[in-house]
């Protein structure tokens, strides 16, 4: 995995891991790579998987199996996508009218781009 | 003492063990070449005298060598100077003995093979009056006072060697040749005064006086190269040999 | 459990290597220590480990100066740069004696790290190439187990695959058996990642000290037109600047402000383009 600069690896890292909860790579129940397989796969400091993977555990997505590691919690898979939907306003929604509006584009226009969109991209 | 010096020990008496080891094949095997190749000649008498001369120059040498290496292992291995040090010497001191012995069993071997050569070792020739005096007419008794004479006076060259290599260890340069020019002088300059000087002589003569005489020089002598040794590498840069 | 490190200087002749040091390690962490070459990163570690003295000031591990005291020394390990094993030594020999001196270590380990980088155990260590010369001290170094292991540049000489591997059994070693880390090195873009603490040595002396998060945090970039980045840049602490062009990239130390003016933008800096940064500061100055 390829760390960007701009945000602290173990927020990154926590994002990877919610993303994959989000898309089945991480079932619920299942079993999420132990902090020494990401410290030593990723070439990171275990304190910094740690960290990521404790952003999920406070959140309650992750549990921790005695012994065995760590384990995704069912109905994270549910809460995640509501977070992510409550943010997809903000995170999409915002920037695409401020841009089209840049682009001197109408509401109806951007209307009809949004259809094409939901027809033609799987 | 405590357990690091103790792991010192055992590791120097391993090292030192090995290559005393091959010395000494080699030496057994020079010993039965002189049997076989030299024939016993009534008319000219061939005399070998001091078979511990090869020894000599072998454990001056292992002080050379020895003092780097057991200091630079302890280094990598957390060993302090002082414990290397101390293990170096207890193991020195064994393998030292155990030198001294072979050296006596070796003369005697070598008389009793061949008759040609008539050995004497240095302590005899030294001190029991007659240097003609073959071999089997030594003691038992003398024999031993033999090795502890032979054993004490390799402990000093040992020391002798360490030092030699500490001194080069740390001048640099320039003062590597001051410091040979200056051994030599050194050397020469107490020759001659141990030749020449009513001091000198007298404490040649005193050390012939007695076996117990000399070995008391070599105790000091020990102790002597030894202390300036210590001095010298206490706050030595234990750097690698260079390569790798 | 920790090291102090109290004033220390170490002169070599004329040269003042190292200028008045004061750091302290703590245990179960992994320390960057960084710097350029000639900066007096190695000999910092060989003071730690008693292979050379301080012109002036101590070490102390737990409380107690690590001089002569075989009990500080035994919990150190140091994987230095050169070899210290006599001529004639086998690998297989050198384990055999690291073995006796260290209780802890793992021979089953070392043997199959050694496998791993593909190491001979029956060659003499002086007959080994520069890469796998380090590469038998790494092996020492990860199968020894005391409580703190010294890297002094580990992956000198070593081709992609084995500098990838080191890090990887390093980690793997760490996370399952916490243990007090200080890797030395110039390769920063390597280590930046695993590195929870760093310390940035320039000229003998410590530059920066700190988690690298934090260090990280404390400095941004801004970039922009030339004449707008200057009107931000005004009265804050610059470290570097960079002008290509009409366009200015200015490095400052602290954090940015919440909105900036038009057609500037700001960056955060990984930790070489930190120290890159850094090591400019220091030549201006």
């Amino acid at each position: 995995m390829k760390f960007s600069d701009d945000r602290p690896i173990f927020v990154q890292l926590a994002e990877q891991l919610k993303d994959g909860i989000i898309s089945g790579a991480f079932p619920e129940e299942g079993q999420i790579p132990s902090i020494t397989e990401y410290a030593a796969n990723y070439k990171i400091n275990p304190a910094t998987a740690l960290k990521g993977i404790n952003i999920l555990v406070d959140a309650g997505l992750l549990y921790k199996k005695r012994g065995v590691g760590m384990f995704v919690a069912s109905g994270a898979r549910e809460v995640l996508l509501a977070e992510r939907r409550e943010r997809f306003y903000q995170d999409f929604i915002e920037r695409v009218v401020r841009e089209a509006k840049q682009l001197g584009l109408t509401s109806a226009q951007l209307q009809e781009m949004l259809e094409r969109g939901f027809e033609n991209v799987d | 003492m405590n357990s690091r010096t103790k792991l010192a020990f055992r590791y120097e008496l391993k090292s030192l063990a090995l290559g005393a080891g091959v010395f000494i094949a080699i030496m057994l095997v020079i010993t039965l070449m002189f049997a076989f190749l030299l024939p016993p000649d009534d008319e000219h008498g061939v005399s070998y005298n001091g078979g511990i001369f090869p020894f000599l120059i072998c454990v001056f040498v292992f002080g050379v060598v020895e003092l780097r290496a057991s200091l630079r292992v302890g280094a990598q291995f957390g060993v302090s100077r002082r414990s290397s040090f101390m293990g170096s010497m207890g193991a020195v001191v064994l393998i030292v003995l155990g030198l001294a012995i072979v050296s006596e069993i070796l003369s005697l071997l070598q008389a009793v093979m061949n008759g040609g050569v008539h050995v004497v070792e240095l302590y005899h020739c030294l001190y029991l009056g007659n240097p003609m005096l073959p071999i089997s007419d030594v003691s038992f008794s003398q024999h031993l006072v033999s090795i502890v004479f032979n054993t004490l006076l390799m402990i000093a060259l040992y020391c002798f060697g360490a030092f030699f290599s500490a001194m080069f260890w740390r001048l640099h340069g320039f003062f590597i040749a001051v410091g040979a020019v200056g051994i030599v002088v050194v050397v020469n300059l107490v020759s001659y005064l141990l030749a020449v000087t009513s001091l000198g002589t007298a404490l040649v003569d005193w050390t012939l006086a007695a076996p117990v005489n000399a070995m008391v020089l070599f105790v000091i002598g020990a102790v002597f190269w030894l202390g300036i040794t210590w001095l010298i590498v206490r706050r030595a840069n234990i750097r690698a040999a260079g390569k790798n | 459990m920790s090291i102090e490190i109290k004033n220390v200087t170490r002169r070599f002749g004329d040269t003042l290597a190292l200028d008045n040091i004061s750091l302290e390690l703590g245990e179960n962490k992994i320390y960057g220590l960084l710097g350029n070459n000639g900066a007096g990163k190695s000999t910092l570690l060989n003071i730690i480990t008693d292979r050379l003295p301080a012109s002036s000031g101590s070490v102390l591990l737990d409380g107690a100066n690590v001089c002569g005291n075989d009990a500080a020394l035994g919990k150190m390990f140091l994987v230095g740069e050169a070899n210290m094993f006599p001529d004639d030594m086998r690998v297989k020999s050198a384990l055999n004696a690291a073995a006796m001196f260290y209780p802890g270590f793992d021979r089953a380990y070392a043997e199959h790290v050694a496998a791993q980088f593909g190491l001979p155990l029956k060659k003499k260590i002086t007959a080994l190439s520069t890469g796998y010369g380090s590469i038998f001290r790494l092996v020492l170094g990860l199968s020894v187990n005391t409580q703190w292991v010294f890297f002094d540049e580990p992956v000198l000489g070593l081709d992609a695959q084995h500098r990838d591997l080191f890090y990887r059994l390093l980690l793997e070693k760490y996370a399952s058996d916490p243990c007090s880390v200080v890797v030395s090195t110039h390769l920063i873009a390597e280590i930046a990642n695993l590195i929870e603490e760093t310390v940035i040595i320039g000229n003998g002396r410590i530059l920066q000290q700190g988690a690298t998060e934090d260090l990280l945090a404390a400095a941004y970039t801004v970039s922009g037109p030339a004449a707008a980045v200057e009107a931000y840049a005004s009265g804050r602490e610059r470290i570097s600047e960079n002008l290509l062009g009409g366009l200015k990239t200015v490095c400052l130390r602290g954090t940015p402000d919440d909105s900036l003016p038009e057609g500037l933008e700001v960056g955060k800096l990984n930790l070489q383009d930190y120290f890159i940064n850094l090591m400019e500061e220091e030549i201006r100055k």
